[in-house]
């Protein structure tokens, strides 16, 4: 491996993270996000509930706490940094055929983005300390526990997220949403794998425990396996519980899985490295024979004599319509659409055809939000005689009317049936989907942002419709 | 006296980019016909015409188009606007056609006349046989054509081109040439080009220098 193309690969991507200003935004959300995130003595809300209890603040407890939301809530928002910031682009096209070694490039950018995260940490574990200064009493706060905890619990599963977009930039099926997809389950993964594993102590039970929080908070003196996180509410008056967490960090096996996590992290590089695979310019899937139906086919030849387009009589409704066709996409698209429709005369709405829809919305909307945000090209639209912002709109409505046409099947099934508030259910969720995609992708320039906060949002959908009847 | 039908006026036009002056005190007036802007590179032409487009809005100095001032006729003059700029990123994924539509449903334009009138232009461009192809397989030439051609779309009475014949194959700069030069007989053309020996007609030439416009020597501005 070549240092100087580490080197060289580091500082490069190093200079543009401090030139973004993204990362200056990200830095600042962590800490004063962890404002929130903590329970002061006496609160009756938290982030963590332990046996139904609010934990007792220590700076040990202050630093699980802080490293348990970084580990679990905020990951997806480090992948989506990551994976839109201003490194997204490479100079692919003369990297690939310089004689540098991808292994010695991989190296660089990760370290980069290790170094990117790490401040991220350092940042919120300077945050900790203030907010212990201000929240326990002066002999109490210990910065090195506060450090200790947080770190301990946080750093592995952040620099596996880092490893992860290295890996999924090496390969080129895994560039596009199905790398967004993959994170999205290794993510929803690692946190079921906490709980199928976690109910034993020593190095193997904590292997399987990538976000790092069962121990300290399971294993730790006073400590129980029944908690809960994120926003919960306690019983009045209930007793605060008394955590050594300290004792958790440090039981056997721990540690060394917490290392053990950072190695494998630091090796996925070299994988990626390893199994890179090139870009190709002007790419064309290659389709299947008897997918040739979806293709859009050959072109008509134009009329010499055509005349130059008219004013539009409905043009809000012409730009409505457009967005709706292109976030529909090809006959692929429309297949699609028509399927999950059919779905809805047979299955429930709930269950099935409306979480079918959303997915498929979730997808469709955040590849059209993506492409038509993309700076490059508002150099162009921003000019047109609809502006930008009348296009988002358009957007929104045309999201909401692809939702309501999937929707129509069971609602005319639903009817019959006395039931009336699917069509109500299917124009929030397509508002809310296109919505989301459309600021995100605004906001980002990317379709990765929105794709990986929409498929979260759909997986509760998912769940809360098993909740729910027609 | 200028007809202040078509026509776009700039007075004591400038830009700065941070400490950078770009244009200064920059006058003129671009009636109907082609005007072709040269100058080293550098110079300020795009920057000019991104003002000229509304891309951008100036440091100082006020836009009239049709004897209207900006930003008051803005939305009267990208109604009439078909902009070209020199780097754009095209949707990737979307055919040449959807992207077509796409901008002439956000010109406002009737969907059906617009498929038709692309479908012409893309014809006269030599770009018929890949109006379903995805951008993402287009060369460099091809991009630039399909970028020339949306805007053509509706029949715009200021046309801003940037370097529409740049990457070109000679055969390709004179089928641009041959569209621009019709168009400039209905509108206002302003562009840039370093090989602007395709476009026929007369055509009036100006040059950007030390952020002024001023005649190009030895001819008549």
């Amino acid at each position: 491996m070549n240092l100087a193309v580490v080197r060289s690969s580091l500082t490069t991507s190093l200079a543009r993270y401090g030139r973004s200003m993204g990362l200056w935004i990200l830095l600042l959300v962590a800490p004063v996000g962890a404002r929130f995130m903590i329970a002061a003595r006496g609160s009756d809300t938290t982030l963590i509930a332990v046996d139904n209890r609010v934990p007792w603040l220590t700076s040990p407890v202050l630093g699980v706490s802080l490293g348990v939301v970084i580990a679990t809530l905020l990951l997806p928002v480090a992948f989506i940094y990551l994976r839109s910031n201003v490194t997204r682009h490479q100079p692919w096209q003369v990297e690939e055929v310089s004689p540098a070694g991808r292994v010695a490039i991989a190296y660089g950018r990760w370290l980069a983005d290790i170094a990117v995260l790490a401040s991220v940490l350092a940042a919120t574990t300077v945050a900790g300390c203030l907010l212990a200064l201000l929240l326990l009493p002066l002999d109490e706060v210990d910065p090195a526990s506060i450090i200790l905890t947080l770190w301990a619990i946080a750093a592995p599963p952040v620099a596996m997220v880092a490893s992860l977009r290295l890996l999924f930039d090496a390969r080129p099926w895994t560039r596009g949403p199905l790398g967004e997809v993959l994170f999205f389950v290794f993510w929803m993964g690692s946190l079921v794998m906490v709980l199928a594993g976690g109910q034993a102590g020593g190095y193997a039970a904590n292997m399987t425990d990538l976000p790092g929080f069962m121990s300290p908070i399971s294993f730790s003196q006073g400590g129980a396996d029944n908690f809960v996180i994120g926003g919960v509410e306690i019983a009045t008056n209930s007793a605060p519980i008394h955590l050594d967490v300290m004792s958790g960090v440090m039981a056997d096996g721990y540690l060394a899985a917490r290392l053990t996590w950072l190695g494998i992290a630091g090796l996925v590089p070299l994988l990626a490295g390893l199994i890179y695979a090139p870009h190709i310019a002007g790419k064309t899937r290659k389709t299947a024979v008897w997918l040739k139906f979806l293709e859009p086919g050959r072109a008509r030849p134009g009329d010499p004599g055509a005349k130059p387009a008219r004013t539009s009589a409905l043009p809000a409704m012409a730009l409505i319509i457009t967005e709706a066709r292109l976030i529909a996409g090809s006959r692929k698209g429309l297949l699609a659409m028509t399927f999950v429709a059919i779905l809805g005369l047979f299955a429930p709405y709930a269950t099935v055809a409306g979480p079918a829809a959303m997915l498929f919305l979730v997808f469709a909307s955040t590849a059209h939000a993506g492409r038509s945000e993309q700076k490059g090209l508002l150099a162009l639209t921003t000019t047109a005689a609809y502006s930008p912002t009348a296009r988002r709109v358009a957007f929104v409505l045309a999201g909401s009317a692809l939702a309501l046409v999937m929707a129509a099947p069971s609602a005319v099934r639903g009817v019959i049936a006395g039931e009336t508030h699917i069509l109500l259910e299917a124009a929030a969720v397509g508002a809310g989907t296109s919505l989301t995609a459309i600021t995100l992708g605004t906001l980002t320039r990317t379709a990765t942002a929105p794709r990986l906060v929409l498929l979260i949002a759909w997986y509760f959908y998912l769940n809360s419709s098993g909740m729910r009847v027609d | 006296m200028n007809d202040p039908s078509s026509s776009l006026r700039l007075e004591n036009i400038a830009r700065r980019y941070g400490r950078k002056q770009v244009l200064e005190d920059v006058n003129h007036t671009f009636d109907r016909g082609l005007t072709l802007l040269t100058g080293p590179s550098g110079a300020g032409k795009s920057t000019l015409l991104r003002l000229c487009a509304t891309a951008e809005k100036p440091s100082g100095g006020a836009l009239f188009w049709e004897g209207k001032a900006l930003p008051g006729a803005r939305s009267r003059l990208r109604r009439s606007l078909g902009y070209a700029p020199q780097a754009v990123d095209l949707p990737e994924d979307l055919t040449a056609r959807e992207f077509g539509l796409h901008m002439a449903a956000l010109k406002g334009l009737n969907t059906g006349d617009a498929d038709a009138q692309f479908r012409m232009l893309l014809d006269a461009l030599n770009l018929s046989g890949d109006a379903n192809g995805r951008i993402s397989t287009f060369s460099g030439g091809m991009r630039r054509r399909l970028v020339f051609a949306q805007a053509l779309l509706g029949s715009p009475r200021l046309l801003v081109l940037d370097e529409p014949t740049a990457e070109l194959d000679l055969e390709s700069r004179e089928r641009v040439g041959g569209l621009i030069s019709r168009a400039a007989q209905t509108a206002v053309v302003i562009m840039t080009s370093h090989l602007a020996d395709a476009i026929s007609g007369g055509m009036a030439v100006l040059r950007v220098e030390d952020g002024k416009l001023v005649p190009a020597a030895g001819v008549p501005a």
